[in-house]
């Protein structure tokens, strides 16, 4: 045990070097320099531009300036952001809680729905129901998230007035009672949430439907069926519990891939989390803020892995002996 | 195999669906009476009618010109995205597979650490801090989705080696990099086919997504992404900006998971 743990406690620490030393390089490698931010003037004056350089200390050599970096991303310290001066770590701070709220609330809706759609869908292969639910797949599939918005967006926001459609609260957010607030949010979320479930949804359903016909054909399931065990309880104990196995280790995956929809999502719902930051930061060209969501994402995606492996050993007995 | 696909009932709709959008698209000067890019203020904003069939956008260009020219950018950046992350997964993943030892194990880290990034946020960053043109967006997509394929024909590989044609070869006193390319990449290259099907899917995807933030292809040249930017600022004025191209992304993602998964199905 101690051993595998003193492993994995490596592997962790190489894969987040080289996280940094991706991020750094994607940052280096690129053509222009930030010095060209601040002068705002492609003409201006060659020693303003190393003046600059030499106070971020973008003189050093490439290798120097890394360590200088990686260093003080152990102490969690990401620098400043190059467009309006505050700490990285303290913009991020403010919109990781926003982000993450609203990736967990589109986790639990993808693991609650797909997992008895795939299921029901499995178990009567071939139904009018599993023909239903493999079309919704395929368009789940196919529909561009952006576009999805925007047709919400169109007929539920402006068409029926029934859902705001930008932000998070409402102008007079701080004037509500708290009832009001919460009832406030939930109405800004329908639309945001709705959309980035969508897709996953159908990759998860999928997922689960084949993992049922698989369990179905198990000895396992015959045996059961055959000493009289009802459906029922077959269904909601036996094969429900094969498939959300591989469920959460999926969900634990699919960090990154929720990550990267929340920058849609939040641009056209401008909802103030990590993906519109990491847009603005992109569009602004502001490095630090860049680098710094760059491996926060990264670092994110690990913890989503490892929480992944242990909620998995955590329900599989087998894991759970054999480590011990 | 090859048989059998062409009789596959997924297959033949998914070919339906990619072809007439290819042969429109290819032969986009033939099926316009308009120019593209074309700006006609006092036409901007038309409903669909005989003149312009998919009506025109807020600066008077007609919609049905710029869908079949934004066809040709999401094909192609579909296509070559696709070839240069296949190319690239492929070679890496089975020199990885073939040398085995510390090679194996310094590419599927590379891997991994690549994978712990939404691919989303590298190819921003990418696209932001480069000038961005078609043939930059299909490197950037390309360079960042390369891992799946390494993943999949590593696997493969591992299990190939082994087997008697390569153990033959081998015997047989081939140069190594003849065996990987002449022996173990075509019988390992399966799986990578419906990935490859399946990521073109992926890629017309992203690009839309990348040109409606604004930093994919850029105006005046139309992608089915970028006349979305426009749909959003036009939201409720004209439904015919919104409608058209986001339902032939659809479409067309949606004929090649078909194929893929048909592709799949015929292994």
């Amino acid at each position: 045990m101690g051993k595998y743990i003193l492993k994995r406690m490596i592997n962790l620490a190489v894969l987040f070097v080289g996280i940094t030393a991706i991020s750094f390089a994607v940052i280096k490698l690129a053509p222009g320099s930030p010095a060209g931010i601040y002068s705002f003037n492609a003409k201006v004056k060659t020693d303003v531009s190393k003046r600059i350089e030499k106070l971020y200390g973008l003189d050093k050599p490439l290798w120097q300036q890394y360590w200088i970096w990686f260093k003080n991303i152990l102490k969690l310290d990401f620098g400043t952001s190059l467009t309006d001066g505050r700490k990285v770590i303290d913009e991020i701070k403010e919109r990781i809680p926003i982000t993450l709220g609203i990736n967990l609330i589109v986790m639990f809706i993808i693991f609650s729905v797909s997992i008895p759609l795939g299921l029901w869908a499995g178990y009567k292969q071939g139904g009018l129901f599993d023909k239903f639910t493999t079309i919704l797949v395929f368009a789940g599939f196919a529909v561009p998230s952006f576009w999805l918005a925007l047709l919400l967006m169109q007929y539920f926001g402006v068409d029926l007035g029934w859902f705001p459609i930008s932000g998070l609260v409402s102008v007079d957010f701080d004037y509500f009672t708290l009832p009001q607030k919460i009832f406030d949010v939930a109405k800004h979320l329908v639309l945001p949430v709705f959309v980035a479930s969508f897709g996953s949804l159908a990759g998860l359903s999928r997922y689960s439907r084949s993992k049922t016909i698989e369990i179905t054909r198990a000895n396992y399931i015959r045996a059961a069926l055959s000493k009289g065990l009802p459906v029922r309880i077959i269904v909601y104990r036996h094969i429900l519990k094969g498939v959300m196995l591989p469920v959460i280790t999926i969900l634990g995956l699919s960090v990154p891939g929720l990550l990267g929809g929340s920058v849609v999502f939040e641009t056209i719902f401008s909802i103030p989390g990590m993906g519109l930051l990491f847009y603005q930061a992109v569009m602004m060209r502001d490095y630090t803020l860049i680098m710094g969501l760059l491996v926060i994402s990264a670092v994110l995606t690990l913890i989503g892995n490892m929480l992944a492996d242990l909620a998995y050993a955590w329900a599989d007995p087998r894991i759970r002996y054999r480590r011990n | 195999m090859a048989r059998r696909i062409v009789k596959n009932k997924l297959f033949l709709t998914g070919m339906a669906i990619i072809l007439p959008i290819a042969f429109l698209s290819i032969f986009a000067p033939l099926f316009c009476r308009y120019n593209p890019t074309d700006i006609n203020i006092e036409n901007a904003l038309l409903a669909p009618s005989w003149q312009h069939p998919l009506g025109t956008d807020s600066l008077g260009r007609d919609l049905w010109a710029r869908m079949l020219y934004g066809g040709r950018v999401s094909l192609s950046v579909g296509f070559v995205a696709v070839g240069i992350s296949v190319i690239i997964g492929v070679l890496l993943g089975a020199v990885a597979g073939f040398y085995g030892g510390w090679v194996d194990e310094a590419i599927m880290r590379f891997v991994d650490m690549m994978l712990c990034f939404p691919s989303f946020f590298l190819i921003l960053t990418l696209a932001a801090l480069s000038k961005p043109s078609i043939y930059i967006i299909m490197f950037i997509i390309g360079i960042t989705n390369w891992m799946g394929p390494a993943r999949l024909i590593r696997a493969e590989v591992l299990s190939l080696k082994e087997q008697n044609f390569i153990l033959a070869a081998r015997s047989l006193g081939l140069p190594e990099h003849r065996i990987i390319i002449r022996h173990l990449i075509p019988n390992a290259i399966g799986p990578v086919l419906v990935n490859a099907t399946l990521g073109i899917a992926a890629a017309i995807l992203v690009e839309s997504s990348l040109s409606f933030l604004g930093l994919g292809v850029q105006p005046p040249m139309p992608s089915w992404g970028n006349i979305l930017t426009d749909a959003k600022s036009t939201l409720g004025v004209g439904w015919w900006i919104t409608l058209f191209p986001g339902l032939a992304i659809f479409i067309t993602v949606l004929g090649f998971n078909l194929i893929g998964e048909a592709v799949r199905d015929s292994l």
